[in-house]
């Protein structure tokens, strides 16, 4: 049997030094803020046509058809916003407007999907990088159950297990209460003793292997704000929330995150791959993706965290000025970014400039206005501004997975 | 011989020029000249322990799909026979061997357990192995969710038709169809490794897999039980005779085909996975084609971060001048053999069944009637060879052919197996590289015997099972393997129901997501680390179980039992001066190491001590109740034959070992194995 290493033994000790639920405040490492971020990244899994929706074209005369609704719309304005008018985009700019910012024109620099889906969401194109929610969760939240949440895809870059979200939650939550909740599964006593004798035992006969470790955290978690946030999710509004996949996942993940179970949460919207039929699949899907957005806010603001949340969406890469053959969009380097946050200085404003035929320019990094002592914004640049903004790019997972800007934005000042 | 450019086709020219130097000169001759061990008229251009003449040496055994000799495989050390035999076991047959059978491993030699590897693949969970563990790579149970083939079948299929809208609840056979079309190509995966057909047959076999619905609908004249599939030729699919593109407009005038099966390949649940349209192109299949079957994967194959400029200027067919077409003059190729197959994964579906050509392209003035591919596009082929779409064999069937024939062929088998026999990945951004060394000179081993013993799949399955990839003794440092192997909900399942004979179907359906399993529609990779969440299922499971699993085994006579089979319920420990300090007495004592054996493996048996502390414990926790009359509700069986004073001793035993259970089944060694 390999030993436990002393440095691994205090690790794990110390997550038995983790006080009784005193809300998440309290609970994360020392050296962050005090009111942490909570931080969702949705995807727009397959490539979204930002020219449909944040970053909106109208046709120029003679050129080829960019946007079929620009036959005969306009675009529309919310606050200093600028959307196109499909789908949900006006409901959903005017009720987030003030919460919004849009970067546009940023360079995939690839049409493919794996490659953008990995920079999109890692900021770097190196295979094996963490996704932004990864690191952060990595960095600030290692000791909590669940610290970072996904559906779908992930990467985790072997930081930490992220906690899958679908199924049914419920039983999972009571631990020891029966289905039909009348009585416990096992009796009290045994249960304390089984939880105390588990961890005694697993401390005695560990080593330093990756599993071991896993379930050694597993079983050591502090996981007792799982009642607070059944009970959350349980006495939540619904409102005019759908109750879907989509929309229950990013409610638990809510619920979660003020319960102190998790930090992070990745989760991806498919169907944005729009090669034929784009107008209305487009538009399907990016009221898909905004409602999804709007559900987190509304949660989040009867969970009083709004204050506390940072919501992405992105995708791979965007879609191309012109309709192919058949009423379909097909892949195209320069996409967009939004990130909402409410109540910051530094939303409601759109950086980054792209052309007519939605290609970008390059950006002062000072001024943040187009300029040839600039380059054009790529996602490690986006990355880069994200992990200062969240405090992590000094830290040590951090620090394994260089960005290598080239230059450095910010976009939060 | 090179010639020099900065355009990915001067690039692709040279590689093709190389690699055809390698393979017609062999593996030696290349590397032997570069170090001058055969001279060549000049220095040794690169030193034999050099990083250069390592990454040479790696590129030639690729081409070749020889294992690049010049790297020495590290030994280790084994676990011992009866461990590997326990693993493989739950693995392959979904149980846990017999005690007896692991006693012989003792004695036994690395030929007897080949020989007992072997003889775990003629039990009927085999099956369910091949088949989930081909779906993790196909993911065609997506079907199950996604209904995609509904059009098709309505629309080209008559019987199918009909058969859907006789049917009171449609949507309930739809459910059913979509479930059985789901499995046809796992189940041709696992007919021909359980036949003993060569392993390439599941890219060229001439028919595809049928179970109760499809064997009607394709026509085949045989009665199939639901659940079973058998091999047969799809002959129920129809094209159109008029200018309207589907048969569905008049069922009259439309034809059969001659549908052109080449495994898996043509088969419509695959076709559906990877989705085309009319500028993909079947670019994903054929994407998915070298991933799944050769095993490259061809997204990672090339700089992938690419200027702007370059990819602002594609069209559909991507110019050979770009760098895009390093890769993609490979991927279009491989496109164009499916290009019978339409974007509803059916055989020429246009109008008059001439081809699978998108309607918009026929607008074009690229098009002449009689087409079947895009002109703008690179002929069918694989590489080097290209298809004579003119042949009565379709490209598909064609492709088929040089798969079966492609040196990497083998390469592709193992590494689509490797993650569902070692639970990890066959490659690894996070590994270092002489990590990945090691992994790919394995596999390359692993593929050579493996072409060399005729595909024999078996054969290679034992081979990777008898190898440290899977037998190293995590305990002891080495390349191989570090960790024992979280256990998947499947497995997990398996060896629950194997020690105890219960089967919870949450773990498989409710939990399925949250213990790291697949749907294939939501979520496609497994979640191979343990989280607190997962504790939560095997605490769930463990706990809501635990009463069943003793109470059912006691039940049973001595000899029946699969638990208890060194103790009865109502054993009284002995006792020396009150229960609270009982001595647990060598009966116990044997009970308790036996579930150690069983459900932690033999190599913990050091941990007796602790669990009978342990049971002490909860006998005193179940004691205490007792006498303070708390409910407990776990409860001997209804007319339980006792004597009334044995009662009591038996509901303390009873409680004690359920909770005992529940934290055998909560251990590390159990959810890894």
């Amino acid at each position: 049997m390999r030993n436990i290493s002393r440095r691994r033994l205090l690790q794990t000790l110390s997550h038995l030094s983790v006080p009784p639920l005193l809300g998440l405040t309290q609970k994360v490492k020392a050296g962050a803020p005090e009111k942490p971020v909570f931080f969702i990244n949705l995807q727009a899994s397959g490539g979204w046509d930002v020219a449909s929706f944040c970053d909106p074209k109208m046709n120029v005369a003679g050129e080829k058809i960019v946007n079929n609704w620009a036959k005969t719309s306009e675009l529309q304005t919310a606050g200093n916003l600028r959307f196109a008018p499909i789908g949900n985009n006006q409901e959903f700019f005017n009720q987030h407007y003030q919460k919004i910012l849009v970067i546009n024109g940023v360079n995939a620099r690839t049409n493919v999907h794996a490659a953008g889906r990995l920079s999109s969401l890692t900021g770097s194109d190196h295979n094996g990088s963490p996704s932004l929610s990864v690191l952060y969760a990595a960095e600030r939240a290692r000791h909590l159950p669940m610290p970072v949440m996904v559906g779908n895809s992930f990467e985790t870059a072997g930081l930490l297990a992220p906690t899958q979200i679908g199924g049914n939650i419920d039983e999972l939550i009571a631990l020891n209460r029966a289905s039909n909740k009348n009585h416990n599964l096992l009796p009290a006593d045994d249960f304390e003793l089984l939880q105390n004798w588990r961890r005694q035992s697993a401390v005695k006969q560990g080593n330093d292997s990756k599993n071991w470790q896993n379930y050694l955290a597993a079983i050591n978690v502090d996981d007792s704000g799982f009642p607070l946030c059944l009970h959350y999710y349980e006495t939540l509004e619904q409102g005019n929330v759908v109750a879907n996949r989509v929309h229950n996942a990013i409610k638990f993940a809510l619920c979660a995150f003020k319960a102190g179970l998790g930090l992070a949460f990745d989760f991806s919207i498919g169907g944005f791959d729009t090669h034929d039929k784009h107008d209305l699949r487009m538009a399907n899907c990016l009221t898909q993706l905004t409602d999804a957005a709007t559900a987190a806010w509304f949660f989040a603001e009867q969970l009083a965290i709004q204050d506390q949340l940072l919501l992405m969406m992105e995708s791979e890469f965007g879609r191309t000025p012109f309709y192919n053959d058949v009423a379909g969009k097909d892949h195209w380097p320069y996409s967009s970014v939004m990130i909402m946050k409410a109540n910051a200085s530094w939303t409601n404003r759109v950086i980054g400039q792209t052309t007519p035929d939605c290609r970008g320019t390059p950006l002062d990094p000072k001024s943040l206005l187009p300029s040839s002592q600039g380059v054009e914004l790529q996602p490690k640049h986006l990355h880069g501004a994200l992990r200062r903004y969240l405090g992590i790019a000094n830290g040590a997972y951090a620090q394994q997975f260089p960005l290598k800007e080239d230059l450095q934005y910010n976009f939060f000042g | 011989m090179f010639t020099s450019g900065l355009y990915s086709r001067v690039e692709k020219s040279n590689l093709t020029l190389l690699e055809a130097f390698i393979r017609e000169n062999g593996a030696d001759y290349l590397t032997g000249k570069v170090i001058n061990t055969i001279p060549h008229g000049g220095d040794a251009q690169l030193a034999a322990d050099s990083l250069g003449f390592s990454l040479l040496t790696d590129f030639v055994s690729q081409v070749t799909g020889v294992p690049n000799t010049k790297i020495t495989l590290p030994e280790t050390v084994n676990e011992n026979r009866a461990a590997t035999l326990r693993r493989a076991s739950l693995l392959l047959a979904g149980k846990i061997p017999p005690a007896a059978a692991l006693e012989r491993m003792e004695t036994a030699t690395d030929e007897d357990l080949r020989d007992a590897i072997r003889q775990l693949m003629n039990d009927s969970n085999f099956h369910n192995f091949l088949t989930t563990g081909a779906n993790d790579q196909l993911q065609t149970r997506s079907l199950k969710q996604s209904y995609n083939l509904s059009f098709a079948l309505e629309n080209y299929y008559p019987w199918y038709a009909q058969l859907y809208f006789e049917t009171p609840n449609n949507f309930a056979y739809l459910s059913q169809v979509s479930a059985e079309l789901a499995e046809a190509p796992l189940e041709l995966i696992a007919w021909v490794i359980e036949h003993n057909r060569p392993y390439t047959e599941i890219v060229t076999a001439p028919f595809g897999m049928v179970s109760k619905h499809s064997a009607r609908f394709y026509e085949t004249d045989l009665t199939v039980k639901q659940g079973e599939f058998v091999p047969a030729q799809n002959f129920g699919q129809r094209v159109s005779n008029t200018a309207l593109r589907e048969p569905s407009h008049n069922w009259n005038n439309a034809s059969g085909v001659a549908y052109p099966h080449s495994g898996v390949l043509t088969d419509i649940a695959f076709l559906q996975q990877f989705p085309t349209t009319a500028t993909n192109r079947n670019r994903a299949r054929a994407r998915w084609t070298y991933q799944l079957f050769l095993g490259v994967d061809i997204e990672n194959s090339a700089a992938r971060n690419i200027d702007s400029s370059l990819l602002t200027n594609i069209t559909v067919r991507v110019d050979s001048q770009i760098a895009c077409a390093i890769c993609h003059e490979r991927l279009d190729a491989v496109a164009g053999a499916f290009q019978n197959f339409s974007d509803r994964s059916v055989y020429k579906d246009s109008s008059y069944g001439r081809d699978s050509l998108a309607e918009s392209y026929k607008a074009t003035n690229y098009y002449r009637l009689g087409d079947t591919w895009y002109n703008n596009m690179p002929a069918a082929g694989l590489e080097r060879l290209t298809f004579d779409t003119a042949a009565t064999e379709d490209p598909a069937q064609q492709l088929g052919k040089a798969l079966a024939a492609d040196p990497r062929f083998a390469q592709g088998a193992v590494k689509f197996w490797w993650p569902a026999i070692f639970g990890t990945s066959p490659e690894s951004a996070q590994l270092n590289d002489a990590d990945n060394k090691i992994r790919a000179t394995s596999i390359a081993a692993f593929a050579q015997h493996f072409r060399e013993q005729g595909f024999d799949f078996k054969t290679l399955l034992t081979n990777m099972i008898m190898s440290p990839w899977f037998r190293a003794d995590p305990e002891k440092i080495n390349p191989y393997r570090q960790d024992k192997h979280l256990l998947t909900p499947e497995e997990l399942y398996n060896k629950t129901a194997s020690l105890t004979g219960i089967k919870d179907p949450r773990l498989l359906d409710d939990w399925n997501l949250l213990y790291g399993g697949i749907d294939s529609y939501n979520v496609e990779k497994r979640q191979r680390d343990f989280t607190a969440m997962m504790m939560r299922v095997a605490g769930r499971l463990a706990a809501s179980n635990a009463c069943a699993m003793v109470t059912q085994d006691f039940a049973r006579p001595a000899q029946a039992r699969q638990l208890f089979t060194d103790i009865e319920l109502d054993a009284l420990p002995d006792a020396t001066t009150a229960e609270q300090t009982l001595q647990i007495n060598t009966q116990f004592t044997k009970q308790l190491t036996t579930l150690i054996e069983r459900f932690w493996g033999a190599s913990h048996v050091s941990r007796t001590a602790e669990l009978v502390d342990l049971f002490t414990a909860l006998r005193a926790n179940a004691l205490s109740r007792q006498q303070n009359n708390v409910q407990d509700n776990c409860n001997l069986p209804a007319g339980s034959v006792l004597p009334p004073e044995a009662m009591a001793t038996a509901q303390v035993n009873l409680a004690a070992w359920r909770s005992l259970l529940v934290l055998l089944m909560t251990d590390y060694h159990y959810l890894h194995e």
